[in-house]
């Protein structure tokens, strides 16, 4: 019963934690850089940015209601993108976008298989995944960088970057918190057991959330061809990081579960976007960004991770 | 009560989880040579006080003299040291290590020479303390993963009484032991008693109870209510004190008649695998089908393959229409329900909120359209909790704080509310006070009226016997014998079949 | 709780302390996406950098960015969202340009490029077009190519064997292009190619078959190199094959033991851009001039101009040590305060691209 207490607390401050990590940072960058954090340009940068990171961490947090994890997110947005590249140049830049889409699908659902076929941890099997794609970007654009045609370049506009952003924060929560799939998903991650003698195909559901994630990925290979115009083999190197940054400030346990929560994932990116535009902003130097970075992943990962759950879970 | 008597003695205890208050002023005392039996429904407190005196988790205020002296340990090791040992009702050994690392396990250094672990002479000093309390068929060598539930109890047994303990906490413990290991557990009691050290002794079941304890000490909610010699004992006064009200001692069925429906809902044919070897049976509409035997008898597999989670080697289970179980998913379209006897590890989610666990086996009915709404699933859990009164603060209250008669009421609620025909019930009574058991016989009651299904699997006889309209027992996986109601059957005749 | 609030409450104060004296008043501000260590070039970088800040008045930002299109366009956005005056870019692809173009011609940021050349027409017209883009500094792959090629024809060798990269890769296709001009004034021949390693053993194993194939091979030219210790491998093997004094080892870029590759006296002519950073100093250079609205012109009046970069062809162990010795001190200067007063056209009207060229091509170091 002394679990009951102590968890309730924990719960308590993580529902708060969030608030008070964005408040946090919105208010001491607002204050040093005068304002210049809601500049027009401030905030172009920002939603540039950020769109990468929400996307990513939306993923991220149906994986982590399930207990699950995929570290291959960036290098399958960067396999999305040559894809894209490539059938921009070689057919039109109409049927790359679908292509970049379905090869991202076509990932997460490979990474599903593996996961729910062999039950292999899903951080080990991502990881390996990662290697993989890693290789299969070079391969594709011969170690170099490839450039789609111009006209490419037009499809980044302002209303697809916006379209995607609502599109995201709607569909996200409404999945998540407001239908069968998202309250199935954090049961699994909950307690697979109890969900499967339920009668519940929990399997399915995680295959289901890798292709969600993995069209995600597809989406943003699309997006990162369309806004530089180029394929490099080291496009979307950060995406994994930044959202899983984004994830932890968002108070999303890794260990899965009902304390799941969507908002987390728009809070948490909310929270990253703007502390690095803020300190971009205030030009702090690029090992202090680093330092500061890391130092913040590590608190959240401190006040994300419940540890108490961790036994009854895995 | 003499003072010099007087082991230890515990005054004016207060602990509060949040809101819930767990002791309200709670004193009571041991005297030497004394087993005192602490009883109380779930969340009365017993086991809240009994961890404090162990000092796994402190009081909020109150005081414990150990013989006359102020007592107040730190921590556990400090327990120790006073001569207090707790047998915890939970599992508290490690699969991975040998049974002698998890007798010693967190004294190691005291058989390290020389900078090594010295694993022989661990062995021989484990060995020796399986023979000292009668469990010498367990060898100290061998992986803890490799022995049965009941073995590793035993195990713990030994730890706690490696240390010579003067006082001794048991907790629920003889719930997961059969007849040999609770004669085992009785026999150290037995001898710690002529020794003059003292035993606290918590269980479910009352008959338990009056027949190894001296004295009963009972808590309801936090608060200490009365002390009763053994002279005094008598089941309906316990039972009163205890839930506040007066139960009734005849709470199973009353009617002698068994179930007369042909109409057969699910049939296990010729079924083998792992513990179990050719078993057949129908199940009828409107009968309860209890199924008896020993812990390791094959009985809980049974429940598991019924509901399509375990495939069977050889056979196949079949809905009434003649559909094969193959997974939980078809049995859940035949309106099959299943509660496992580990109910905490699988049946619910601990962690998750009431509503989450009631409302899972049926977002496909509560949804409106793609959506699932909070209105519409609180209406549910009115809906399928009606009748069983679960004791909560709202929907959103986790699982894992609430008793395990309460947890039991929620897993039913589940099914209810999913609206199933079949239900199997594996120990649906296993660690719940008698006030929530009886709900639980009641609504067996009402579900058979209404044309419902059930196996109860059971490792209480009095049960399978005081429900069922036939009783099958199964002995190393066979069915070893049927019974009627009509037969009127006690647990002698049962036992036969079972060993 | 408390333990929570505590370590949040820590994070901000070392975060607040960080942030803490980072806002200046300087008269511009430049950002350039090089960090400001790891490597002594990226040192002598910020020494310079330093120097500049001192006789301009602005202030020169080494930036957090990754090199990647994606990485490269944050690095656009951000500063000028964090509102720098200019800017310097090295591009990874020609199609991130046209959005760079846009971006500071609606920030009024003057921009331009180091390290790299535009090579799609369109994109190059385009870009030039913007009255911000002030050009680019890069280095001349098919001069690298030819020099050495010039240098192995005029040492007399007919034959010769090229590592390479895998076909494709811009550079070393526009310095095997020089070279081959450098093959057919001097006569020479390429008896042996081997490309793509991923290895030093790969070097190895192609020098092998080099000599074995061809007993009048006259040099082995290391076009490109991608891997460490791939001209340590050729010296060995052919020390190993006991062809050394027939046999020699000629590259571009400077190896990482030029000192010991020119002692063991088969590396023989070495030929690279002097020192990495030296092309981003004349870069920023420029785009000073332009954001002080003196830009540099070109011969017909543009403000877009081009300057190739200072290579160095060293030839002698002597060289090479002295080489090592300067560009090994993070203190190093490439100018002094009057020469870069010199190339700012508010001081000097007669600065150009063409004189700018003049002093990077009679560059000497030290």
């Amino acid at each position: 019963m002394a679990k009951t207490d102590t968890k309730q607390n924990k719960i308590s401050f993580q529902n708060i934690f969030p608030f008070l990590g964005l408040a946090l940072i919105l208010v001491l960058f607002t204050i040093l850089t005068q304002g210049k954090l809601f500049s027009r340009a401030a905030l172009k940068s920002t939603l540039n940015d950020g769109l990468y990171i929400l996307m990513g961490t939306a993923g991220f947090t149906f994986l982590c209601a399930e207990g699950e994890m995929d570290f291959s997110i960036g290098y399958n947005m960067g396999v999305s993108c040559a894809v894209c590249c490539l059938v921009a140049n070689a057919v039109n830049i109409y049927v790359a976008v679908p292509a970049a889409i379905l090869t991202g699908i076509v990932i997460g659902l490979v990474n599903g298989l593996i996961v729910t076929k062999t039950h292999i941890m899903s951080m080990i099997a991502t990881m390996g995944m990662m290697f993989i794609l890693q290789g299969l970007v070079l391969v594709l654009l011969n170690g170099s960088v490839l450039q789609a045609p111009l006209t490419m370049l037009k499809m980044y506009t302002d209303p697809l970057k916006i379209f995607l952003l609502i599109a995201t924060v709607v569909l996200g929560y409404l999945l998540l918190e407001k239908t069968k799939f998202g309250r199935v998903a954090k049961a699994v991650g909950a307690c697979p057991e109890a969900v499967r003698q339920t009668g519940i195909n929990s399997d399915r559901i995680k295959l289901i959330t890798y292709i969600i994630v993995g069209g995600i990925c597809g989406i943003l290979g699309f997006v990162s061809l369309a806004r530089t115009g180029s394929a490099t083999n080291s496009t979307g190197g950060t995406l994994m990081f930044n959202a899983l940054c984004a994830t932890l400030m968002g108070a999303v346990p890794l260990t899965g579960g009902p304390t799941t929560k969507f908002r987390g994932a728009v809070l948490g990116t909310l929270t990253i976007s703007f502390l690095v535009t803020g300190m971009t902003l205030l030009r702090i130097s690029a090992t202090n960004q680093q330092l500061i970075k890391g130092l913040i992943f590590l608190v959240a990962v401190g006040v994300s991770f419940d540890r108490k759950n961790m036994k009854v879970i895995k | 009560m003499s003072d010099e008597n007087l082991l230890l003695k515990v005054e004016h205890m207060y602990k509060s989880f949040g809101i819930t208050k767990a002791l309200q002023d709670v004193s009571f005392g041991l005297r030497r040579g004394q087993v005192l039996g602490l009883i109380g429904e779930n969340g009365s407190g017993k086991s809240t006080v009994t961890s404090i005196i162990a000092a796994l988790q402190p009081a909020d205020s109150g005081e414990m003299f150990l013989e006359g002296k102020p007592y107040a340990p730190k921590n556990s090791v400090e327990a120790q040291e006073h001569g207090i040992a707790m047998i915890l009702q939970e599992k508290g050994t490690f699969d991975l290590l040998t049974v002698a690392k998890n007798i010693f396990v967190g004294k190691e250094e005291r058989f390290v020479r020389h900078g090594f672990l010295d694993g022989k002479a661990m062995v021989r000093e484990a060995q020796k303390a399986l023979d000292t309390i009668g469990a010498d068929d367990i060898r100290a060598e061998k992986p803890l993963a490799s022995l049965n539930f009941e073995e590793r109890k035993l195990v713990e047994v030994a730890r706690a009484m490696y240390n010579d303990p003067t006082i001794l906490v048991v907790d629920e413990t003889t719930t997961a032991l059969s007849r040999n290991g609770r004669d085992i557990l009785y026999k150290i009691m037995e001898k710690m008693k002529s020794e003059g050290k003292s035993v606290i002794f918590i269980s479910h079941d009352l008959d338990e109870i009056m027949e190894v304890c001296d004295t009963v000490t009972i808590l309801r909610d936090g608060i200490y209510i009365d002390t009763i010699e053994k002279k005094d004992y008598e089941p309906a006064l316990l039972r009163r004190l205890m839930v506040g009200r007066e139960v009734s001692d005849h709470y199973y069925r009353t009617d002698m008649e068994s179930c007369k429906n042909p109409e057969v809902v699910l049939r296990m044919d010729h079924v083998s695998c792992k513990d179990v070897k050719d078993v057949s049976f129908e199940l009828h509409k409107g009968e309860i089908l209890g199924f008896g035997g020993l812990g390791d008898c094959g009985m809980h597999i049974l429940g598991n393959v019924a509901f399509g989670l375990t495939d069977p080697d050889l056979g196949k289970v079949t809905a009434g229409d003649g559909t094969v179980i193959k997974n939980s998913q078809v049995a859940m379209s035949k309106k099959i329900a299943y509660i496992s006897k580990n109910r905490d590890q699988e049946t619910l989610m601990v962690s998750c909120s009431i509503k989450d666990n009631v409302c899972l086996a049926s977002y496909d009915k509560i949804k409106k359209g793609p959506f699932v709404f909070k209105k519409d699933e609180n209406q549910f859990i009115k809906e399928s909790s009606e009748g069983l009164e679960i004791k909560m603060r709202d929907t959103d209250q986790y699982v894992m704080e609430l008793s395990g008669g309460n947890k039991q009421k929620v897993a039913l609620a589940k099914w209810l509310g999913f609206g199933a025909d079949i239900f199997i019930l594996d120990c649906p009574t296993r660690g719940i006070d008698i006030g929530v058991k009886s709900n639980i016989y009641q609504l067996m009651i009402r579900l058979r009226e209404e044309g419902k299904s059930i196996i109860m699997i059971s490792e209480e006889l009095a049960e399978v016997i005081g429900m069922s309209d036939r009783v099958i027992i199964l002995k190393e996986g066979k069915i070893s014998g049927e019974f009627t109601r009509e037969q009127q059957l006690t647990e002698l005749m049962l036992i036969d079949y079972m060993v | 709780m408390k333990k929570n609030v505590l370590a949040t409450m820590t994070t901000a104060a070392a975060a607040a302390l960080l942030l803490a004296g980072s806002v200046s008043a300087a008269d511009f501000t430049v950002a350039i996406p090089l960090p400001e260590s790891g490597i002594t070039s990226f040192e002598i970088m910020r020494t310079n950098m330093d120097q500049l800040e001192e006789l301009t008045g602005g202030e020169f930002i080494n930036a957090l960015a990754d090199l990647t299109p994606d990485g490269t366009l944050s690095f656009v956005e951000s500063q000028v969202a964090a509102g720098v005056d200019g800017l310097i870019i090295i591009p990874p692809s020609d199609s991130i340009l046209p959005t760079v173009t846009t971006l500071c011609e609606e920030a009024g940021v003057y921009w331009g490029i180091s390290m790299r050349s535009i090579t799609n027409p369109d994109i190059k017209e385009m870009v030039e077009a913007s009255p911000y883009y002030i050009g680019n500094c890069y280095e001349d792959e098919y001069a690298s190519g030819y020099n050495c090629g010039k240098w192995m024809g005029e040492a007399g060798y007919k034959k010769i064997a090229i590592i390479s990269q895998a076909k494709g890769d811009t550079t070393c296709d526009t310095r095997e292009e020089g070279l081959a001009q450098a093959c057919e004034e001097y006569g020479m021949e390429i008896v042996g190619e081997s490309r793509g390693h991923s290895q030093a053993s790969d070097a190895t194993q192609a020098t092998e078959s080099f000599l074995a194939s061809n007993a009048d091979l006259d040099a082995i030219f290391v076009v490109g190199s991608a891997v460490t210790g791939e001209h340590e491998a050729v010296i060995k093997a052919i020390q190993d094959a006991g062809r050394e004094d027939s046999v020699s080892l000629v590259t571009v870029d400077f190896p990482n033991d030029m000192v010991a590759d020119f002692e063991s006296g088969i590396l023989k002519y070495s030929f690279g851009p002097f020192c990495l950073t030296y092309d981003p100093e004349i870069a920023l250079i420029k785009l000073v001039n332009a954001i002080k609205e003196t830009p540099l012109t070109t011969a017909d009046g543009s403000t877009v101009t081009s300057n190739a970069m200072k290579v160095l062809g060293i030839d002698n162990v002597e060289d090479a040590k002295e080489y090592v010795e300067v560009l090994g001190n993070p203190a190093y200067l490439f100018f002094s305060d009057d020469e870069i007063n010199n190339m700012m056209v508010w001081n000097n009207p007669d600065m150009n691209e063409e004189a700018l060229q003049e002093i990077v091509d009679n560059y000497t170091i030290g």
